[in-house]
């Protein structure tokens, strides 16, 4: 039976479709929370730099501990923006991003 | 291999030269934690509104005092001083650096006590009390005075970010710090959460910057793959030494990595791609946290990117190609500046001309960083970096009172719109001079703080360089001054309607027409009526002024102490 070894690159490619996934995440959907999930895969696709460059390059185990802090801040961030989407439904009525256009110029 | 641990005579060895180390160095931001920790307890004790401006007080005291306890670090330069003192000695942490022999030396730390650290310190100090002060006045807050206690412990946990974010030394240290800031800030920014502004500048506020984090936190992650650590000198050593992180595709990667990483930056500074938060932000938030974040925000942002380009990237005296982020830099520059300058110009608020205008302030910063960030011999000037630093000393008070005027004139008439102050001189004369004292501050006019701002920042730029006697940065130079001329028009526009033109008949009628004018406002004569301001307010308003005045006569010791900054970088 034939498998391919899992390598480096793999991983990097993981991440880089997975940072571009949540870019265009972030860009294309209307509902808050979708959005706050683009978030979520960005931060996610640098995790898994972090712990893909530990692993496969053997330095050391700083980005296994990076990883594990940056976990604890999107957990932070996610709690802060659901709070200010929680607010922003009790003003509007909905959650959608695209409404939210009274500040202009 | 080396041994990671290392016995307390081996650390005391190496430690000797540096005035102390690790704990020692982080007790301004202790003393900040702790203050943070109280003034919620205290929010939770006070029951009676009446009392919660003494969470105010109580605010201003803890950042006084840890200002003051970053004062005692402040090390006059001495020649044979080898720089500051560094905490969490990467021995001692998780985050060792591949094949490091020299466990203490002053590049592997996670965070940095020196000059330059110190005076961002300082900055936001004394950013933070004005802020606080200017708090107790404004009416947004005001009108929500049983939250103020709530409202001093997120300043107060948002000045943690801003003392660490020009302290880091390390990737992971950077985006923390960085994280800690937006945080404390996309509350603050929707604090008035019951109006549909704050709602939607705190949302917008948090999309942006999650974005901007996250990208910069990717830039980072690929620094760690091609070099194997975060440490910002380990960076510089290996980009220095190991040609294979910066040749063939490895290149590309690199900048790569640090496009990415200065996204989070540029965010944090407004700098023009990433600047679409700015203005709505400012507007939806209470002004006093818009001036919080144009002002302390920016200036650790600064403190931030600084560090990072000059700590990071070897230069070309290392013998490794230097990245050329200086003319990347410099095309950001001018697109910031002038992209701020026209759009403010169209503005018909006066807190989005402010804006606006802040994101023309950091197009004139950029430049001088990336004209000629360091001077390496003792020529006229001190390089962009203390040309930097400078600016944000003059900005700092004449962006602070102008974001003040005009919270002091919104507070009476309930509007920010430029028709609306038509006419304000005759009713209000001393906010209005203020105002336009700032305004003209800002635009960079002599006799004003901002004057000297602009001034180090243009000859930082139009340094002749030191081998060719051209002037490489002749068109960065021009495009300042040129900004500069296109600002004056808007700054004025404001100053013409105080002191120039007659108030709107519409105003007028609108006062029995219940448009949300208050009625204080135009009583009997229509919008003639004297407006008066509080004592406290008053002094406040002098206590922004008077520095905005002298620093633009009487620089030299802000010049001295910004000089004293940059010595320690010892290029």
């Amino acid at each position: 039976m034939n498998y391919i070894p899992v390598g480096l690159t793999h991983f990097l490619v993981l991440s880089a479709v997975l940072l571009v996934l949540g870019i265009f995440t972030m860009l294309t959907r209307r509902n808050a929370i979708a959005v706050l999930m683009g978030i979520e895969l960005i931060l996610n696709a640098a995790n898994i730099n972090f712990v893909a460059f530990t692993r496969y390059g053997a330095i050391n185990l700083g980005g296994q501990a990076i990883a594990l802090f940056v976990i604890v801040m999107a957990a932070c961030e996610a709690a802060v923006a659901l709070a200010i989407v929680l607010n922003l439904f009790k003003r509007q009525g909905s959650i959608n991003v695209r409404q939210a256009d009274q500040l202009r110029d | 291999m080396p041994s990671p641990v290392h016995s307390l005579s081996e650390i005391a060895r190496a430690a000797q030269g540096y005035a102390a180390f690790s704990v020692n160095g982080f007790i301004p931001e202790l003393v900040l934690v702790a203050g943070f920790l109280l003034a919620v307890l205290l929010d939770a004790v006070t029951r009676r509104t009446s009392r919660k401006t003494f969470c105010v007080f109580f605010g201003i005291a803890v950042l006084a005092l840890a200002g003051i306890f970053s004062w005692t670090e402040w090390r006059p330069f001495t020649p044979d001083w080898q720089g500051g003192y560094f905490i969490f000695p990467y021995s001692q942490t998780l985050f060792a650096p591949i094949a490091h022999n020299r466990v203490l030396d002053r590049g592997y730390a996670m965070a940095v006590v020196d000059n330059f650290s110190v005076f961002f310190k300082l900055l936001a100090s004394l950013a933070g009390i004005f802020v606080l002060l200017m708090s107790l006045v404004s009416k947004e807050l005001r009108e929500r005075s049983w939250r103020l206690g709530e409202y001093t412990s997120l300043v107060l946990g948002m000045t943690v970010g801003l003392y660490l974010m020009p302290a880091s030394l390390d990737l992971v240290t950077i985006y923390l710090s960085i994280e800690l800031v937006s945080i404390a800030g996309y509350i603050l920014a929707g604090f008035s959460r019951e109006t549909d502004y704050g709602a939607e500048a705190s949302l917008k506020y948090i999309l942006f910057g999650a974005l901007a984090s996250g990208l910069m936190l990717y830039g980072f992650s690929l620094f760690y793959g091609l070099t194997g650590t975060t440490n910002l000198i380990a960076i510089r050593q290996i980009l220095a030494l190991n040609p294979a992180t910066h040749t063939g595709m490895n290149m590309y990667l690199l900048w790569t990595a640090t496009i990415l990483a200065l996204v989070g930056m540029a965010y944090k500074i407004s700098a023009v791609p990433f600047h679409f938060w700015t203005p709505d932000v400012y507007h939806g938030a209470p002004l006093p946290v818009t001036a919080f974040l144009s002002v302390a925000s920016k200036a650790a942002g600064f403190g931030v990117l600084i560090r990072f380009l000059l700590f990071a990237f070897p230069t070309s005296r290392e013998g490794a190609p230097l990245l050329d982020w200086q003319t990347a830099l410099a095309v950001l520059a001018v697109l910031t500046m002038t992209f701020g300058n026209l759009a403010a110009l169209l503005q018909s608020n006066v807190r989005r001309m402010l804006a606006y205008s802040t994101i023309a302030h950091a197009g004139y910063m950029l430049a001088a960083l990336a004209a000629g960030p360091v001077a390496f011999s003792r020529s006229s000037n001190f390089g962009g970096v203390v040309a930097i630093l400078i600016y944000l000393v003059t900005y700092l008070f004449t962006q602070l009172g102008a974001f003040y005027a005009v919270m002091l004139i919104e507070n009476k008439i309930g509007s920010e719109e430029i028709d609306d102050y038509r006419g304000l001189a005759g009713r209000s004369p001393l906010a209005a001079s203020a105002l336009v004292l700032f305004l003209i501050s800002l635009t960079g006019i002599p006799l004003t703080a901002g004057f000297i701002g602009k001034f180090y920042v243009l000859t930082a730029v139009l340094t002749p360089d030191a081998i060719t006697h051209t002037y490489p940065w002749m068109w960065l130079g021009v495009a300042v001054i040129l900004n500069s001329v296109l600002s004056l028009y808007y700054y004025l526009r404001v100053a013409a309607a105080m002191f120039l033109k007659r108030p709107l008949r519409e105003m007028a009628l609108a006062a029995d027409a219940g448009s949300g004018i208050p009625e204080t406002f135009l009583r009997e004569e229509g919008g003639r009526t004297r407006i008066r301001y509080s004592i406290p307010a008053i002094v406040l308003l002098f206590g922004l002024a008077v520095p905005t005045v002298a620093l633009g006569v009487y620089f030299k010791p802000l010049v001295d102490f910004a000089s004293g900054v940059i010595r320690f970088f010892n290029f």
